[in-house]
């Protein structure tokens, strides 16, 4: 009973994410099982998984997938390669920068890469200037590769921020063991720091999905809506209003979402978890 | 073995090279198409612009009206909470954290769509609305920030020993743990505040006229301007990231210091 009683302090906090969480996360469910005239029905379901919104779920997880092994490669050898340079200061303005793009994305990066690869950005006209006329065939920034390049800007910054630390808890004795035992540099990345890595950037790569998977600003600002990811799918259902159960399409794609982000970002913790007994 | 290492050295220096120009042309590139003219020349003209916008500045006041808002709530709800966590039962604080998590399990597309169809009208009839919505989306960052600066003085100890010399509760909570916290509290304030001047999900949805939906709109019209406001912006972030770092090295001075 007295414990019951300490619980009650935590009652503000609860209920406030109860009504502004709960509630919404409700009416997604209930919504989704139901049809216009509020009866019963699964047809979203199957509404969704043909046609534009079975392919807005494809160019999502294209996207996503695409962006995050991208991101992972690349922000693995960036921040290898800045933990093991020699120049602190080069080290902290990466982190700092890292964390700032990272937490940028949204409608200003879209607007900034116009100024780089839009139709009069900067690298648009030294690439021309050079003879590499990048809009000379059907090639715009508001296609998917071009998409994909400024999801990479918050997604790079990202996966360097994540895995920063990671080289910090690589101890040097793990390397000097492995070297006194006659290990060469390909034996100890093959046999210790990848199998100890592995779970971990197993990990990074879903975090990186789900974070790509679930953005939505860059993608309307930048395209106004003529890529089809989930997303802007589902406003624009929203939006419009004018389709046969149409909000009630949307809570079921917005279902889908939080799946996919839900298992992956789930599946994020889990190996972080795992993986932390290595890092004391 | 001298070869190899130079091959390695080298190919580590052109991926930082890389990355180096992958990070800044962006920036410079954007600011080079915001500030300067067709002749060449640096001009503030795309800034004075928009501060002759009305509506871009009427959407700058409403988001700095709802982050403030947002700000007070996020700290009303959670400094209480965290301080009663730390001193009550500290044995809840592994789920409660886990709970105050679930914010990034579902996007915020997501999560306006099921707003916009759970909230009364009279809620949803003004921007205050965004406030809720907002402490919600930041709840991960901002109980995260807080519970640290409170994990990191071990909060019972302090508040038990202000008690024993005689402070009143009051006392002791104003005196001794509030001063101690501050550096958490400022860092969930600004982590608040960065996330209220970038989201454009809810408020989208929701039809109000934040910064950053009008921003997208002005940049179909007027692209140097947006660009502008976009330099600006992430300057903003840049600043109020470096004041967290800030804080962070200006308390671990103090200590120093009184050690």
């Amino acid at each position: 009973m007295k414990k019951l009683v300490g619980y009650l302090g935590l009652a503000p906090l609860i209920s406030f994410m109860a009504i502004f969480l709960g509630l919404p996360l409700i009416a997604i469910l209930r919504f989704s099982f139901l049809n216009s005239e509020n009866q019963f029905t699964l047809n979203n379901f199957v509404t969704i998984s043909s046609g534009i919104y079975r392919e807005a779920f494809w160019l999502s997880f294209q996207l996503s997938f695409t962006s995050a092994v991208i991101s992972l490669l690349f922000g693995f050898l960036f921040s290898y390669s800045i933990s093991t340079s020699q120049f602190a200061p080069l080290k902290r303005a990466v982190a700092t920068a890292s964390g700032v793009l990272a937490n940028t994305g949204g409608v200003p990066l879209a607007f900034m890469f116009i100024a780089v690869l839009g139709s009069y950005g900067m690298l648009t006209t030294w690439l021309k200037n050079v003879g590499v006329e990048i809009y000379g065939g059907s090639w715009t920034l508001y296609s998917f590769s071009g998409l994909l390049i400024v999801y990479l800007y918050f997604q790079v910054p990202l996966m360097v921020l994540i895995s920063l630390p990671l080289f910090e808890n690589i101890r040097s004795e793990w390397r000097d063991a492995a070297t006194s035992l006659g290990a060469s540099t390909v034996d100890y990345w093959r046999k210790i720091l990848i199998p100890i890595l592995t779970p971990q950037l197993l990990g990074f790569f879903l975090l990186l999905f789900a974070n790509s998977f679930a953005a939505y600003a860059t993608a309307a600002a930048l395209t106004s809506g003529s890529l089809a990811l989930v997303p802007v799918q589902i406003a624009s259902l929203i939006g419009s209003n004018v389709q046969v159960d149409g909000v009630n399409t949307a809570m079921a794609l917005g279902l889908g979402m939080v799946l996919l982000v839900g298992i992956s970002t789930v599946g994020y913790a889990i190996l972080e978890k795992r993986s932390s007994q290595w890092r004391r | 073995m001298a070869p190899l290492k130079l091959a390695a050295t080298a190919f580590r220096g052109s991926i930082i090279f890389l990355g180096l120009v992958f990070f800044a042309l962006p920036v410079y590139a954007a600011s080079v198409f915001a500030f300067e003219n067709s002749e060449g020349q640096y001009t503030l003209d795309p800034l004075r612009n928009a501060s002759a916008n009305q509506e871009l500045m009427q959407s700058l006041s409403l988001t700095l009206q709802i982050s403030i808002g947002t700000v007070f709530l996020t700290l009303l709800l959670l400094v209480p909470t965290v301080a009663y966590l730390h001193l009550v039962i500290p044995g809840a604080r592994a789920w409660v954290e886990f709970l105050t998590l679930t914010p990034l399990v579902i996007p915020p597309i997501v999560q306006g769509v099921g707003f916009l169809y759970s909230m009364p009208v009279w809620l949803k009839a003004t921007p205050n609305a965004l406030i809720f919505a907002y402490t919600i989306l930041a709840l991960p960052f901002s109980y995260r920030a807080i519970d640290a600066a409170f994990s990191a003085i071990d909060a019972k100890t302090l508040y038990d020993a202000a008690r024993s010399l005689g402070a009143k509760f009051s006392y002791a909570i104003r005196k001794a743990l509030i001063p101690n916290v501050m550096t958490g509290i400022l860092s969930a304030v600004f982590l608040t505040i960065a996330l209220v001047l970038g989201e454009f999900a809810y408020a989208s949805l929701l039809l109000w006229d934040t910064f950053p939906t009008v921003l997208a709109v002005a940049g179909m019209s007027n692209a140097s301007t947006a660009v502008a406001l976009s330099v600006v912006s992430l300057l903003g972030v840049w600043l109020i990231l470096s004041g967290i770092s800030g804080l962070g090295r200006r308390k671990y001075r103090k200590i120093e210091i009184g050690a």
